[in-house]
């Protein structure tokens, strides 16, 4: 049974512009990745609708517009002179540790982690997912946890110093 | 301690998760639908450009080699996704399709990786049983292979890019299921190369023996008809002569086509019944009485043809005497 577009989208544009939020630092960039991503899903949509999980196809995506030149090309660019401006609280000290935190992981690492603790996807998924083995993600997984723990516990430190 | 440090983490995820879904502005589908709409109005004029810059870019090539003999030569730099994603429309154009009358069977877009596969059909809307045929093409730089599974044995097309459509593949489904293909992409070609894979149904194999190659053939086409009940529109923008068109039309499957030849404002319409055997090709003729007025070709299917029935089609012409 092919996938409706409209309830497709209602149901997992914010979970997955969450993600990008988590793995770009930036939620303006992370809203025009996830509606890029979208876009081209759409234009494809007769064989997506037939996928088993067409939001992996457009999570696979909004990562590979990430990691590309995406966000300076002139689409990027379109999607920003588009958009009203939206007054949104700042964000938390404790979000700005995470997603500093974040930010010194390798691109693989900080992807593995958004999906795990974001996306809620189970470590053989992730695999399957970014195309590794099982043990590998366990490993980025290891090594992120035990850095991010790290750099939070540094940016807790410091903040208490500074409250001091 | 890593139980203590998944903790920490699953702490400052658990604020992430409940509070950024307040901020994220969703655009809405209606921002999707209009972009999509915009892009595939663009994607023929933007075609036309990339078309002109590889050509432009090849001779400014070969003028190099020749201004400076000697000089290794060294790849030319990835694409970007946009450019890749025309490379793919591209190729798909060199097996007559745009992307809007894409059909199953048809696979095309830019080269990313160097291994890929695709899987036509589901379980739920098997491919029918039969003998397809399986044809490729690519557009860019170095090569790619192609190949797939036949009754057990691996068959391949290897194809150059840049060469014309290589057919002559050969493939048989004893009962109706799935065909996968596999993409091996050379190294030239990862990021460099589109490419458009078709894999034709029985049906449109059967049409296609059917109709043959009439004589005084000035253009045709074939294909399938999808579940989704949209129909075949070609139109000619290179101007009629006077004369006689003819279009033939054989049609296989379930159900019946609506034919229609249109030059100028004159139309002609025909039914044409879809069939397994005998097939009879239907002729409509339309005769044209000035010069460069377009010349358009539409098939629609009824709802039994769509999903079921594979087509072949030919325009023929006769000068006036």
């Amino acid at each position: 049974m092919p996938h409706d577009f409209d309830e497709l989208y209602a149901a997992h544009f914010t979970s997955v512009a969450t993600q990008m939020y988590a793995y770009c630092g930036s939620r303006q960039d992370a809203q025009d990745l996830t509606q890029e991503a979208f876009c081209r899903a759409l234009a494809r949509w007769r064989e997506i609708s037939r996928y088993d999980d067409p939001v992996a196809w457009v999570r696979r995506v909004a990562w590979n517009l990430a990691t590309t030149n995406f966000r300076r090309s002139r689409i990027a660019a379109a999607f920003r002179r588009k958009q009203v401006e939206i007054h949104a609280p700042p964000p938390s000290p404790d979000r700005v540790a995470l997603l500093t935190a974040l930010k010194t992981l390798p691109a693989q690492q900080r992807q593995a982690v958004v999906l795990h603790y974001l996306a809620d996807q189970p470590l053989a998924d992730i695999a399957e997912s970014m195309e590794v083995p099982l043990g590998t993600v366990k490993s980025w997984l290891n090594r992120a946890r035990a850095a991010l723990a790290l750099e939070l516990d540094q940016t807790d430190t410091a903040l208490g110093a500074d409250h001091a | 301690m890593p139980e203590l440090e998944r903790d920490v983490l699953a702490d400052a995820f658990f604020d992430f998760r409940i509070k950024v879904p307040h901020e994220i502005t969703v655009p809405g589908t209606g921002a999707v639908k209009r972009t999509v709409r915009r892009r595939r109005t663009a994607t023929m004029g933007a075609l036309v450009a990339v078309i002109f810059a590889v050509v432009f870019g090849a001779g400014l090539v070969l003028e190099g080699r020749d201004r400076v003999p000697g000089v290794q030569e060294t790849a030319p730099p990835a694409l970007t996704s946009e450019q890749l994603d025309l490379m793919g429309v591209q190729a798909l154009a060199k097996l007559g399709y745009t992307p809007d009358d894409s059909r199953p069977g048809l696979l095309f877009g830019g080269m990313r990786a160097a291994n890929s596969s695709y899987t036509f059909g589901t379980a739920d809307e098997p491919f029918p049983a039969g003998g397809y045929s399986v044809s490729a093409v690519c557009v860019g730089a170095g090569g790619i292979d192609v190949s797939w599974e036949d009754r057990g044995q691996v068959k391949r097309l290897e194809v150059r890019c840049g060469d014309d459509p290589k057919g002559g593949g050969e493939l048989r489904l004893v009962s109706p299921g799935t065909i996968r293909v596999w993409l091996d992409v050379d190294a030239a070609a990862v990021g460099r190369a589109g490419a458009a894979v078709m894999v034709t149904d029985p049906r449109t194999v059967t049409a296609v023996n059917a109709l043959g190659t009439p004589v005084h053939q000035v253009s045709g086409g074939s294909g399938s008809f999808n579940r989704s009940g949209a129909g075949r529109m070609d139109v000619d923008q290179s101007g009629s002569k006077p004369g006689h068109y003819t279009l033939v039309v054989v049609c296989a499957g379930a159900g019946t086509v609506k034919a229609t030849i249109t030059i100028g404002d004159a139309t002609a319409t025909n039914s044409v019944p879809c069939r397994n055997v005998p097939l009879s090709p239907v002729s409509i003729t339309l005769p044209s009485t000035r010069m460069g007025l377009p010349l358009a070709v539409s098939l629609e299917p009824d709802e039994s043809a769509s999903g079921s029935a594979g087509y072949a089609y030919a325009v023929t012409f006769r000068a006036a005497p």
